[in-house]
């Protein structure tokens, strides 16, 4: 099991002149953080429109500066969405070697399609094609980044042949996942030999299901870059202190904003009838989950809030069912001041992560 | 924060429907009813004028136009053209009728009476055709709004999503109350087309302050037997964040209405002993009686939501959709009593 923190950078009103930045450069630090206490990786989401749930629209220059701030943690696009009407495949190759390069080879190339009307009606994208851009594009980018001239005549773009530069530093190209926003997404990641990345599940009975599902395809899968990247990574919440009290308190509020700002987002289905968003999506996925009946006191089944043992418990069940990563949501809206998320993130890297295994 | 809207409640309860006890209201079968919706998207700072300030706009702002022809009522058959704003309520989409208008002096009577439907008398019609349906509504011989969709290309009734309503209504005591009408759709055939809105005179279908359309996004059709929903139920456990909103901004409460089928079965109705509860009430076999002490209810107490509302927080949630296992089973909210009583803990 290893771990990775993942960033919407949300940003409440009211806003100010130093609304976005104080996120950013809180986030950055949480990441130089999160890089001394051998966290495996940093993600982040690629948004655009989602007023304060997400003003993440840039990723590649944030995590840029998160590898020039950082020494080992890798750099994780989570996710670019391959939709011609947001990002031209060409440009996503282009950008996410760069990282690659300037990180010094720590990328990993997230990808998916986004999930909200809000997003897709603002670049006027198709909602019935977007899986099928993003079929083309996690087959393309792959041949962009290993041939040296590239040409290509397909349904969502076409391009006479050139040399698409730079080359990624990793040899031959980046690791690569798909983002899991609808139940069965993490199929086509196994059918393409790509990672899973943020399946959340309601229950973890039907997590191990899916798990043992993915790993049964994969098997069999027909890779879309050179390799097979055969890990499943989750998304949750961490909230970590040494009072079992607090840190449910303080991190079921954080959960209950990001549930609540969430709640916000027109999702593609409820705005446009579409096969192609069969469900809401991931978003109602994790406030479900994220609000399930509890017990007073206690957080919800699979949350990594509350105190160091209570974090561990949790976090063995996701081992357990075969989880191989879990990416951490940090706070929401920074409604948790940001010494007690470095606290949080200090006390998870000396009391939690020597429980498990792999070295992040 | 999210914004919250900036409907002048008072002024607009002026001119609300007056509805009756809400506990009386029938509950209609409404079978083989012909549906349209159209959303279009609208500009911004109008839109927020008629959002109720217990309601989050929607992002982007848009307007969900719905007709619909049923043949089969109590009252007979009627046609129903409504112009609704989306809004937040909850996680899911609500549509805040703004205006509307029904060919049947009966059905405008009960629909405005028992539901609160904001609806006047006029000339309405939705006729499907090969190659396009359309749906018109004048008022004193006016057209008020024209609707088409064209180039209908089959989907399936799993694709699309209608919302529930939200009205805005005087209730018998004299105060105001946001009452929520979820019908039931068991949908039968489903298109999607083009959409096209005329609207010759937006204001008589409540579009004041200059609102205007923006960016068309879909239209679709669909056949069901649907219903009036049924008798409105207050709530008496709020979800924490709107009944702190509504304590402080709106003199709105949401109601819901009665049927208990909206939840889902099995996370809400297994294990209700007293089966003859359910004779007469619509799902009844697939939901509980709901009564108090039945023990297929989750007891409220065991919900997360209102446990961690601390008055000032920047939080909220819509519990109820908790309760009801998912989002498939929104509903919204609490009488007006409980609206200042949150129900939580002091911030430690």
């Amino acid at each position: 099991m290893r771990f990775g923190v993942f960033y919407e950078l949300s940003v409440p009103r009211p806003w100010t002149a130093e609304s976005e930045r104080t996120v950013y450069l809180n986030a950055l630090e949480q990441v130089r953080v999160a890089d001394e206490m051998g966290f495996h990786s940093v993600w982040a989401v690629e948004h655009h429109f989602l007023e304060e749930y997400s003003h993440s629209s840039a990723p590649e220059l944030f995590l840029t500066a998160c590898a020039m701030q950082t020494k080992q943690i890798r750099v994780g696009h989570g996710i670019v969405i391959c939709v011609p009407e947001f990002n031209h495949p060409v440009k996503i190759a282009e950008r996410a070697a760069v990282l690659d390069i300037l990180s010094g080879g720590r990328l990993e190339f997230g990808t998916g399609r986004s999930a909200t009307w809000t997003e897709l009606g603002g670049f006027r994208a198709n909602p019935d094609t977007t899986k099928n851009s993003w079929d083309e594009f996690v087959h393309t980018i792959p041949q962009m980044w290993m041939q040296e001239r590239f040409g290509y005549e397909g349904q969502y773009f076409s391009m006479p042949t050139r040399a698409v530069l730079p080359k990624p530093y990793q040899k031959p190209h980046p690791p690569m996942w798909v983002a899991v926003s609808t139940p069965g997404t993490e199929m086509d990641a196994a059918d393409r030999g790509m990672g899973a990345l943020g399946v959340n599940f309601t229950t973890f009975k039907a997590q191990e299901e899916r798990v043992q599902e993915y790993r049964r395809r994969i098997q069999n899968c027909t890779p879309a870059g050179a390799f097979v990247n055969d890990k499943l990574a989750a998304a949750n919440f961490l909230f970590c202190h040494e009072d079992s009290a607090q840190g449910v308190g303080i991190g079921g509020r954080m959960i209950q904003n990001f549930q609540y700002l969430a709640g916000q987002l027109d999702m593609a289905k409820e705005a446009y009838p579409t096969t192609g968003y069969p469900s809401p999506g991931l978003l109602a996925a994790t406030r479900r989950q994220a609000s399930s009946p509890g017990e007073p006191g206690q957080p919800p089944e699979g949350i990594a809030i509350g105190n160091p043992e209570q974090i561990i418990r949790e976090l063995k069940k996701w081992e357990s069912v075969g989880v191989d990563q879990i990416n951490f949501l940090l706070n929401a809206s920074e409604l948790i001041p940001q010494e007690q998320v470095l606290e949080s993130l200090r006390l998870f890297g000396t009391e939690v992560m020597p429980h498990f295994t792999e070295k992040n | 924060m999210p914004r919250f809207g900036t409907l002048d409640v008072a002024a607009a309860l002026a001119d609300a429907p007056q509805v009756g006890e809400l506990t009386d209201a029938p509950h209609w079968e409404l079978p083989e009813a012909t549906l349209m919706q159209i959303n279009w998207e609208v500009a911004d700072e109008p839109s927020l004028a008629l959002t109720p300030p217990a309601c989050h706009p929607s992002i982007p702002p848009y307007l969900s136009f719905f007709a619909g022809r049923y043949p089969d009522s109590p009252v007979g058959p009627f046609t129903l053209v409504q112009l609704r704003l989306v809004v937040r309520a909850g996680i899911r989409p609500r549509g805040y009728c703004l205006g509307a208008v029904c060919d049947s002096a009966e059905a405008t009577d009960a629909l405005r009476s028992n539901w609160g439907y904001p609806v006047v008398q006029g000339e309405a019609s939705l006729s499907v055709r090969h190659d396009r349906v359309q749906a018109r509504a004048a008022i004193g011989g006016r057209d008020v709004v024209i609707a088409t969709l064209t180039q209908p290309e089959t989907i399936g009734g799993a694709d699309l999503m209608p919302f529930d309503n939200l009205h805005l209504v005087r209730l018998p005591d004299g105060s105001g109350a946001i009452v929520q009408i979820d019908p039931e759709y068991a949908i039968h055939s489903a298109d999607r087309g083009t959409p096209s809105l005329v609207l010759p005179d937006p204001q008589a279908l409540g579009m004041r302050g200059g609102i205007s359309l923006d960016l068309a996004m879909v239209g679709f059709t669909f056949k069901a037997d649907t219903d009036s929903a049924g008798a409105l139920r207050p709530r008496s456990a709020p979800p924490a964040f709107q009944a702190r909103r509504l304590a402080a901004k709106a003199p709105a409460v949401f109601l819901r209405t009665g049927s208990p089928s909206g939840c889902r079965p099995r996370a809400y109705g297994r294990g209700c002993p007293d089966r003859s509860a359910h004779r007469g009430v619509r799902g009844a076999r697939r939901s509980c009686c709901q009564q108090a002490g039945c023990p297929a209810v989750v007891p409220s107490r065991r919900l997360w939501s209102p446990r961690w509302a601390v008055p000032g927080d920047l939080i909220g949630g819509d519990s109820t959709s908790i309760r009801c296992g998912g989002l498939g089973a929104a509903r919204l909210c609490t009488p007006v009593a409980d609206a200042s009583i949150v129900r939580c803990r002091k911030p430690r």
